[in-house]
């Protein structure tokens, strides 16, 4: 009873959001130490912290303990309690897209469903968009049992980097456990839909882009509609910048979307990892530069885009005891790691196939029957 | 309205049946009271009469016999069982009479045992089959012998050996028993002198004395060195074992008893204390009957209607059962153990057996079948008195394997021959050989198969006659209401995952195995660091039980709870943080509770007693359960044992808010003998203690 809290050991910066929801979920405490400790910036960045700080509003119980550096990460999870009219500041350092994914994950074993205000940058060019949240993971997780009911994300005002400035309000309902599923046949695409956006900046940006993308659209299919979402005043959040996020739907029901964004990066030292960019690409190129990149994403094939891999395999393994069978197409290295964790945290395995005819990759694994244990009872 | 209410109790929603392979064998627990039953060599193993058995005894059985003293009358550790079993997910059950013999003969009963036992169904239990547990048959110990010769105390490591039951364990799944927590498994063990041991005793074409009696294995033995040569050590610990087969099995009649060994047991039991259940003064044996029936079984139809709730007068504590009652019935003196009353009894039993039923007793009343009087198995599971009637003619011979522990020299086989005279079937079976045996599992496969398309095809399962009887009168049933169609879509839904699952599985190799080892393999484990308590007082009567914990079940936290003083064996009121033994989940802790009621306002108030006829709110320190799991407090006076309360957790861990309440009622002899509880969160307004 009184023994001191045995944590799992684990090393190095990587892949620190899917670390913290497993552990969550298993309810594993972990140390992870030689955090970017040969950085130049060594320790966590402020999005790290920021997740952190996110999970401990949403735990009961929830333990971090950071050393000076911000090397070593204490975590010792609690039970999550989820709760209503929540508020969230996700700072600008990344974009709100990097919290949405543990945030869902966690969100749906809670005590009670989650309503949580996030602010911050809703668009960047490295984070999933929240547009594609809504369009593309949202259906995901109701292959696997999650009701629509309570499942949304609002946008209510837009920002880009590199001030931000944008807020958007997440529902996530709780579920007692997950269904596995068997999904395996992509099928072709039927419609392709999108948004663009643009904040600070003339709507006429929206029109190249959306002109641009269609121009490559309608060789292939009639069905494409692109609408456009121009936010100004104060919805419109503090930097200027624009984007546009699509999505291919299939037959089969899958869902595949890429983003993009356009924006001044800001020039500080603490955000040399981002990708500056002097001359912004102008709105046609924008255009047609995503197209294609939907048009790779549908070629390369599976049920899930390349950016959703990772949230697919911890469903999987989070649902039933039954066995979970999924097509993807080439895997992702976010998805490895994925797959590399959930084998560290739940000891489940995969069996991985691969399709040569369509060079895609079959994934099958048995769920370890997660059960939302804090889930109060009617 | 009431018949409707019945159909909808029988009703249980369809769950998925993730095992793949051969099941393991069914677990059949003998729980007696002390000094019960050894006359009758249908003694199996019996769970020891100590409350941690009863209560591993209870979490494991598939099905389990309750034996009671006809002329003796109910005792206390049968409804102490009762009660855990309750709590743990109540598994399927009968109540068997024994030394009936004094007034009447029983040469069929132990056919007709082994007959119910062989057609029961056994469900699956919702607790169980989400967590993997394996019940030990054999030990070892393994340590290498200079360490023990270095230091006696030194700490072992032990082997054991066991079906794998309940679900998939995975490689890395915490296993608790005791404090065990670190094991290696060790499947490739499997294939040893214990696999060889368990797959010689299914081998049914000997008798397991025969068996014995060439095997160089001492089983049961009590030696209180286990020295560490480990193959002439190898202890075989069966539990029970039930197989059920259609093989050719030689079993012998046991029910002629050996006396020298009643004597025997009889001087064993003469140091034991005996607890008889007590009734109350007075009360309505009809009550009791009807009670006690449907506490047993809620599909039964014979339980007459009665909306009494009063508990109290069926057990009313402490008073002294009367004598010489004039109206008790029959029933009564079952209860009091009256020896006048006895023979009243057996008189009575004649007369019915004459036809005459003018006793409206009818748990009581004997089974009248041809002009044999069985009077004495009360089989519970058995759902109209229509059916009662196939399974007496189940075909199916079943071998009991039977070891009991302490009569080790006794295990014998029973045969029903030709002495009942509805099961003319049998011959034609027992001329079949072993893959008479592989041919019936295939077959029962099919029948599941054979219900989700809705095709029965009577002649591909000659062999199981009743079953299919059985089920097709269900399955007409289940046509006829709307809501079970939907069931039956579920329970295709359910199957057609089933047959995916293992579609999927079979085609993994052995190395990739995801699922796990799949529940009825044998495994072998090795447990390191164990204290030499273990093996020093390692006692092959009780049960060794391992059991895996869920994904989050690994904590301890706060847990919350919602009791009520059992009314019937603890007299006092609890006090707050006066240490309680708590049973959840696999595990037993002890731990300090502050107990507290919530007030209108919702406020958590503490007690320093807990109130006399209320609930109140327990939280204590305990390992996490889930919501919903029942527990029980036993606590332990002189030498017996009493619940103090039972409880069910709604686990809540640590802290926690606010939260809904939910009771369960427990039934007990069909009425609520009292509410559950559970539990609940919220802190609020409540001390809490530190933990430690």
């Amino acid at each position: 009873m009184g023994k001191k809290t045995s944590y799992k050991r684990l090393k190095g910066s990587q892949s620190l959001r899917q670390r913290l929801v497993l552990s969550t979920l298993a309810s594993t405490p972990v140390l992870i130490d030689d955090i970017r400790a040969d950085d130049t910036m060594p320790g966590l960045r402020p999005h790290e912290i920021s997740l952190l700080r996110l999970l401990e509003r949403i735990c009961d119980d929830c333990v971090v303990e950071i050393n000076e550096t911000g090397t070593e990460l204490e975590y010792k999870p609690g039970i999550v309690m989820g709760g209503r009219n929540l508020v969230h500041d996700c700072g600008v350092s990344r974009s709100i897209g990097y919290f949405l994914e543990p945030l869902i994950l966690v969100g749906l074993f809670a005590k009670k469903p989650i309503s949580i205000r996030l602010r911050g940058i809703t668009n960047d060019p490295k984070d999933p968009s929240v547009d594609t949240f809504r369009s593309t993971t949202l259906p995901l997780l109701k292959r696997f049992g999650v009701p629509s009911e309570g499942l949304e994300l609002k946008i209510e005002s837009r920002g880009s980097p590199p001030d931000g400035g944008g807020e958007v309000i997440l529902t996530i309902p709780i579920v007692d456990r997950l269904m596995a599923v068997r999904w395996l046949d992509e099928g072709m695409v039927k419609r392709i839909r999108g948004v663009s956006f643009s904040t600070r900046v003339s709507s006429q940006f929206e029109n190249s882009m959306i002109h641009a993308a269609r121009g490559i659209f309608n060789r292939l299919l009639p069905d494409v509609h692109i609408f456009t979402d121009h936010r100004a005043g104060p919805q419109a959040g503090k930097s200027p910048g624009y984007g546009i996020s699509l999505v291919a739907e299939t037959t089969s029901g899958c869902f595949i979307s890429v983003d993009t964004a356009v924006s001044y990066a800001r020039g500080e030292v603490d955000e040399i990892e981002y990708d500056e960019k002097r001359e912004l690409m102008p709105p046609d190129n924008v255009g047609e530069q995503i197209a294609s990149c939907l048009l790779e994403e549908i070629a390369k094939g599976g049920v899930v885009d390349s950016t959703h891999q990772g949230l697919l395999f911890l469903l999987c393994a989070l649902s039933e005891p039954d066995v979970s069978k999924v097509r993807v197409g080439k895997l992702s290295p976010y998805g490895i790691e994925m797959l590399r964790n959930i084998f560290d945290f739940l000891d489940i395995r995969f069996d991985i196939m691969p399709d040569p005819s369509t060079g895609t990759v079959i994934l099958r694994c048995v769920g370890c029957g997660y059960k939302n244990l804090s889930r109060k009872l009617s | 309205m009431r018949a409707t209410e019945k159909e909808q109790r029988r009703l249980h929603i369809p769950t998925i049946d993730r095992s793949y392979g051969e099941p393991p064998p069914y677990v059949v627990v003998v729980q007696e009271p002390p000094r019960l039953g050894k006359k009758r060599q249908l003694q199996f193993v019996d769970c020891p009469n100590d409350i941690n058995s009863m209560i591993d005894c209870a979490k494991i059985a598939d099905l389990a016999l309750l034996l009671i003293d006809a002329s003796h009358g109910f005792e206390m550790e049968t409804f102490e069982f009762l009660n855990l079993m309750q709590n743990h997910g109540l598994p399927k059950f009968m109540g068997v009479l024994t030394h009936l013999d004094k007034f009447k003969c029983t040469k069929t009963d132990i056919c007709n045992l082994t007959k119910f036992i062989s057609v029961k169904k056994f469900p699956s239990l919702h607790w169980r089959t989400c967590r993997p547990y394996v019940v030990v048959d054999r030990f070892e110990d393994v340590t290498p012998p200079e360490r023990v010769h270095m230091n006696n105390k030194c700490d072992r490591s032990i082997t054991i050996y066991g079906y794998l039951r309940g679900c998939n364990l995975k490689k890395g799944t915490k296993d608790k028993e005791a404090n065990i927590l670190s094991s290696s498994l060790l499947p490739g063990k499997a294939q040893d002198v214990g696999e060889m041991l368990v797959k010689l005793f299914q081998n049914t074409k000997y008798s397991i004395d025969e068996k014995f009696e060439k095997s160089f294995i001492s089983v049961f033995s009590r030696k209180p060195n286990i020295s560490s040569d480990a193959t002439n050590n190898a202890k075989i610990w069966m539990m029970i074992q039930i197989i059920l087969m259609t093989s050719s099995i030689k079993l012998r009649n046991v029910s002629d008893s050996d006396e020298d060994n009643f004597v025997e047991y009889v001087e064993f039991n003469e140091v034991q204390h005996r607890r008889r259940a007590i009734f109350g003064y007075g009360v309505d044996s009809g009550d009791q009957k009807d009670s006690y029936e449907e506490g047993e079984d809620d599909d039964s139809d014979e339980g007459a209607d009665d909306d009494n709730d009063t508990v109290d007068n069926q057990l009313s504590s402490g008073t002294e059962e009367r004598e010489d009652n004039d109206d008790a019935r029959i029933s009564f003196s079952l209860y009091t153990g009256n020896q006048h009353q006895h023979q009243k009894l057996s008189k009575e039993v004649h007369d019915s057996s004459k036809g005459e039923e003018n006793d409206d007793d009818e748990f009581f009343k004997p089974k009248v079948k041809g002009n044999k009087v069985c009077l004495d198995i009360i089989f519970t599971e058995i759902l109209k008195a229509g059916n009662r009637k196939k399974h007496m003619k189940a075909s199916e011979t079943v071998l009991l394997w039977v070891i009991g522990p302490k009569l080790l020299r006794k295990i014998k086989f029973q045969r029903h021959e030709g002495q009942c005279e509805d099961n003319s079937g049998s011959e034609g079976i027992e001329n079949e050989d072993e893959s008479a045996v592989e041919e019936w599992r295939l077959k029962k496969l099919t029948l599941q198969s054979a219900l989700m398309a809705f095709d029965f095809d009577l002649h591909m399962m000659h062999l199981n006659l009743l079953r299919r009887k059985c089920m097709k009168k269900m399955w007409q049933s289940f046509i006829v209401s709307s809501l079970t169609k939907l069931d039956w879509l579920t329970r295709r839904r359910l199957n057609f995952a089933k047959q995916m699952n293992i579609a999927e599985l079979n085609d993994l190799d052995e190395v990739t195995r995801l699922e796990g080892f799949q529940t009825g393999t044998y495994l072998g484990m090795e447990i390191h660091d164990v204290p030499f308590e273990m093996v020093e007082y390692f006692d092959p009567c009780h049960p060794v039980l391992v059991g895996g914990i869920g994904l989050g079940k690994q904590n301890v936290g706060y847990v919350q709870a919602r009791l009520k003083r059992h009314r019937w064996w603890h007299k006092k009121v609890l006090k707050s943080r006066d240490p309680i033994i708590v049973s959840i989940g696999w595990r037993r802790i002890q731990t300090v509770p502050v107990y507290a009621i919530e007030d209108r306002n919702g406020r958590h108030r503490m007690l320093k007693y807990t109130p006399e006829h209320m609930h109140s709110l327990a939280m204590f320190w305990g390992p996490l359960a889930p919501p919903q799991m029942g527990s029980c407090c036993p606590k332990f006076i002189q030498q017996s044992v009493m619940f103090s309360m039972l409880f069910h957790v709604l686990d809540f861990p640590h802290t926690a808010y606010s939260d809904s309440m939910e009771e369960a009622h427990v039934l007990l002899n069909g009425k609520l003998a009292f509410k559950i509880i559970m539990v609940l969160s919220c802190l609020r307004g409540l001390l809490i203690i530190q933990p430690k």
